[in-house]
């Protein structure tokens, strides 16, 4: 009767898997990558997950067969005291220490690219400003210049071109928010009072072929308040044309006379 | 207790306390799954004194015989005939409010299902004209969705938790915002294309929920459906109709007038209001096109606003302060924040807050930042708060003309980009970007 | 025993959250709108069939002939209080001075007069001159303040709204239910504005860069509303006779402003008072004593 609780635990390990691989086959898995850099990120997160996954598998095995082999009713035997395997404390201290170190110098080039290799010379140059809750955009404008009168605002609405090295100049004018475009693996914490850096280039608008303009989720990943939520807005690569025309549109609204 | 071994009352306290829980579990668990009420609108109470509207233990029939009988005495004691005549008023304002409350149902509905009077509603020739109730359903109600996706109770996924459901800007979240949401039973509304004493049109009201008023909490719907932000704004039109019809009829409670309850008086008395807004798009203030400028006629006009900014003229300077930074005055209210009273506090009121004249070097522009906007700011001033209207019309002509009106909004459009608003360091310019 | 011990505590997270649960005293009748006779109410009001209706106002139904006046004083009981001033706060003191009269409650020292009481009608069945006034009526302000305290206005009439300083004023009224008015004149200008509905009290004009600026107008359907002069009296001339008419009393600085308070004598109900005006006859009220404490 009391083995029952080793087969409880055992579906752990299989239900486990079995969402996992349901997920991956039903379309619950990552949202579609248009990002130049998403893959290695990507890549990591599988490494990862095969990694932590097999060792998963084994550890609940072994702790079923142990609690099955050991159970109170049908194994009558005393308990018997050990002081312990040093050579197996050695091994398992060993082997996850190094894992550890792979991973973290497996991962740093991509790290780098993502967070501190910034590019000198971006295509695109757009400051988004993160307040309660909304996502404020500026664009310099035509001459290239931000803080002068031909900058051209905008909210929640961030378009970039596709193809081109974007820069984004991330600020939050009262609390923590964090820029998240889920489709281009970005993640940056806007903290207030500083100025940071995101960089992301869409290899392509998206997976539909000859689609000139397509939109994405921008979302808001730290928690800053009641309307954290709702505090979406959305990113929409688009060709060149479209972009300039976006702009040229922004500009006529904004000088608007009548 | 005595008999038992001490393994067994353990179990035995152990089982009374799960018990116990299970049980006070159990009921809380009833109490909370009934089915909770419909939603209501909440009476318009502000500046009045809700004790006043409490009926006297006494029926009128009572009262009256009492009074007879006082008034047949030789020496009437006063004192007890105006406290009788003072409870006869309390009665009559209680049975205004009860009748003020039917009055409402019947020409306005209720949150989760609205209702306008026929002669009210959008004839088909004129779409700019009355309410589509169709919207009207769509925006009411609470919220769900329809098969193909439409949204329905947009105004409570997305405007009740600040707005409130009767639109007295006093939502749950109203309390941690400065500025206040707005309070729509007025009609008041600040941004607007319209001139001074007019109502904002179907197109502000849209401006507004597309792009959001900068520098306050009131975020920008430009990412829902048009269809979604037509139906809101009926919504808000709707409440805003509904908050006048609702002072209108409560003067007549205040005063211990009979409430009119037929369809004719008032179906009049809510084409006065209905009238103003169906009449505010030939309100709308379009400006004379500016010159086409160079760069040095460009410097020459905001030379010329600035100095009209300290002109004895415009009295830019008295609120706006020397430097346009908003230091000018002393603080005043607007006129939802003057009627704010400690009286109303059982219905939720929040304390008052002070309106400030704008700081024109911040770069924030609530009513939006387009040359027009600034423009119909300084043509029209702001509606409930304090910027005057300072452009000529036909009634006022000694105002400024458009070409003085176009040299201050020169100004004030350069003013951002001033060196002394120069910041420098992104930390200064995100002090600077505080409204 | 121990039940004593443990099953105290779900009982009391039980009676903690009831307790907390929200309550408000609210003033907001129960309406119950399945009730036949309110449904038939409300249908007659959507439809607009012949509905149940409450008559409006049998007062003003009377009919009589003829026209007349009431008049009547009202006077301070007590030491009249010296005019206090209010500081200008060094705002345009070329213009303004470093102070200015406080007008909110004036008393004659020499007859005890209080001024800008307002008396007014609150409904009549007919007028002696029903069309609207053609003069306009004139509001105008100079040296910081508005020259006339309270001003009667009918509604449709024209009221110029005149700036006799230098410099600019701006005069922000808002008339609830009717257009918003804040015009900003510069030193000598002047503005034309009217008022579609007639208001309950008289509303507040006030001035923003100047805020210790403050009047009051009062648009009103008829023209029977008096101001108080500064002897206290007031006169209103042509009254329907022979109807028993309400009238009303109002001081910005009485019991919220709607006048009761202002006279505790028998038949004054909260500011109110019934009268039947005689014809081609006078209707004196006296000199009627306003206590100190009526005074905010």
């Amino acid at each position: 009767m009391s083995r029952l609780w080793s087969l409880l635990f055992l579906t752990v390990p299989i239900v486990g898997v079995w969402v996992c691989i349901w997920s991956a086959n039903n379309g619950y898995w990552m949202p579609d990558d248009i990002s130049s850099h998403g893959h290695t990120i990507d890549h990591l997160f599988n490494f990862c997950l095969w990694l932590t996954g097999v060792v998963f598998v084994i550890t609940e095995l072994v702790l079923v067969w142990f609690m099955w082999k050991y159970d109170a009713k049908a194994h009558a035997e005393p308990v018997k005291y050990t002081h312990g395997s040093h050579n197996l404390e050695i091994v398992w201290t060993i082997i996850p220490s190094a894992t550890l170190l792979f991973i973290a110098i497996y991962q740093m080039n991509a790290w780098a690219n993502v967070k501190m290799r910034v590019p000198t010379d971006p295509d695109v140059e757009v400051e988004v400003v993160a307040r309660q809750f909304e996502w404020r955009i500026r664009y310099p404008g035509k001459d290239g210049v931000f803080n002068t009168r031909d900058d051209l605002h905008t909210v929640n609405d961030l378009h970039v071109p596709v193809g081109e090295q974007v820069m984004v100049r991330l600020k939050s004018q009262d609390v923590l928010h964090d820029f998240f475009l889920p489709h281009l693996r970005i993640k940056q914490d806007a903290v207030p009072g500083m100025v940071i850096p995101v960089w992301f280039k869409a290899e392509r608008v998206s997976n539909v072929t000859g689609a000139t303009s397509a939109a994405y989720d921008l979302v808001c990943a730290e928690l800053c308040g009641w309307g954290h939520y709702k505090m979406k807005g959305q990113l929409v690569v688009e060709t060149r044309d479209e972009y300039e025309r976006f702009l040229a549109d922004l500009e006529k609204q904004q000088e608007a006379t009548q | 207790m005595m008999g038992l071994s001490p393994e067994k009352s353990t179990n035995r306290a152990a089982g009374e306390s799960l018990r116990g829980w299970a049980a006070a579990l159990c009921l809380l668990a009833a109490l909370g799954c009934t089915k909770a009420d419909p939603a209501q609108f909440k009476l318009n109470m502000e500046g009045l004194d809700p004790a006043d509207f409490v009926a006297s233990g006494s029926t009128d029939e009572a009262l009256a015989e009492r009074i007879a009988k006082i008034e047949q005495e030789p020496d009437p004691d006063e004192e007890q005939l105006s406290e009788l005549q003072n409870a006869q008023s309390a009665n009559a304002r209680a049975k205004g409010l009860r009748d003020l409350k039917v009055a409402l149902h019947a020409l306005f509905g209720t949150p989760d299902e609205p209702f306008v009077l026929k002669e009210l509603q959008t004839q088909p020739d004129t779409p700019e004209v009355g309410f589509d109730l169709a919207k009207l359903r769509r925006a009411a109600g609470p919220v769900s969705s329809l098969e193909d996706g439409t949204q329905i109770g947009l105004y409570r996924q997305h405007c009740v938790h600040c707005h409130g459901i009767t639109g007295d800007g006093v939502g749950p979240t109203a309390a941690f915002l400065t500025p206040y949401p707005r309070d729509f039973r007025r009609g008041i509304f600040k941004f607007t294309s319209t001139s001074e004493s007019a109502k904002p049109t179907k197109d502000d009201l849209k401006r507004t929920l597309k792009q959001g008023i900068a520098g306050t909490a009131m975020p920008s719907f430009a990412l829902l459906p048009e269809a979604d932000i037509d139906a809101l704004v009926e919504y808000v039109k709707y409440l805003a109709l509904r908050g006048e019809m609702e002072t209108a009829l409560m003067s007549y409670v205040d005063a211990g007038d009979p409430v009119p309850l037929t369809h004719e008086e008032l179906l009049s008395e809510l084409q006065n209001y209905a009238s103003m807004w169906d009449s505010a798009a030939d309100e709308v203030i379009t400006p004379e096109a500016p010159p086409e400028l160079d760069e040095p006629g460009l410097l020459a006009s905001i030379e010329a606003g600035r100095k009209l900014f300290l002109d004895a003229k415009a009295q830019c300077v008295q609120c706006h302060g020397p430097t346009g930074l908003g230091d000018g005055a002393e603080k005043r209210f607007d006129v939802w924040n003057e009627a704010k009273t400690d009286t109303n506090l059982a219905f939720f009121s929040l304390p008052k807050q002070q309106l400030q004249p704008r700081n024109l070097r911040s770069g924030v522009y609530r009513g939006g930042r387009r040359p027009v906007d600034l423009y119909r700011r300084i043509q029209a001033g702001i509606k409930g708060a304090q910027m005057p209207s300072m452009g000529q019309t036909p009634a006022k002509p000694s105002g400024l003309t458009p070409t003085e009106i176009w040299n201050l909004v020169h100004y004030v459009q350069s003013l951002p980009y001033e060196p002394t608003s120069e910041t420098g360091s992104p930390e200064r310019s995100i002090q600077r970007d505080r409204n | 025993m121990s039940c004593s011990k443990y099953s105290i505590g779900p009982l009391l997270a039980l009676v903690i959250c009831v307790a907390g649960c929200e309550r408000r005293a609210v003033v907001d009748p129960v309406v119950d709108f399945d009730d036949p006779e309110i449904a038939k109410v409300v249908a007659a009001i959507r439809e607009g069939g012949e509905g149940s209706g409450s008559e409006d106002g049998g007062e003003a139904a009377a009919a009589g002939t003829g026209w007349g006046t009431l008049k009547g004083r009202f006077l301070f009981d007590g030491a009249a209080p010296a005019i206090g001033r209010v500081s200008t706060g060094g705002k345009d003191a070329d213009m303004c001075g470093d102070s200015v009269p406080d007008q909110s409650l004036l008393v004659d020292p020499a007859t005890k007069g209080i001024s800008n009481v307002v008396v007014f009608a609150r409904k009549v069945s007919r007028q002696k001159s029903p069309e609207t006034p053609t003069e306009p009526a004139i509001f105008d302000q100079k040296a910081c303040l508005f020259l006339t305290h309270v001003l009667p206005v009918r509604t449709g009439q024209a009221m110029k709204i005149l700036n006799s300083d230098p410099k600019a004023h701006n005069t922000a009224i808002s008339p609830p239910g009717d257009g918003n008015i804040n015009p900003q004149l510069p030193g000598g200008g002047e503005t034309t504005v009217s008022f579609k509905r007639a208001q309950n009290a008289p509303v507040p004009a006030t001035c923003s860069i100047h805020p210790w600026m403050k009047a009051f107008v009062f648009p009103r359907a008829d023209g029977y509303v008096a101001v108080s002069g500064p002897d206290g009296s007031f006169e209103i001339k042509d009254l329907p006779a022979g109807e028993i008419i309400e009238f009303m009393v109002w001081h910005e600085r009485v019991g919220g402003g709607s006048g009761g308070g202002l006279v505790a004598k028998s038949g004054w109900n909260g500011g109110r008072f019934k009268l039947t005006i005689p014809a081609d006859g006078v209707e004196d009220l006296g000199d009627i004593a306003v206590p100190e404490a009526a005074f905010k």
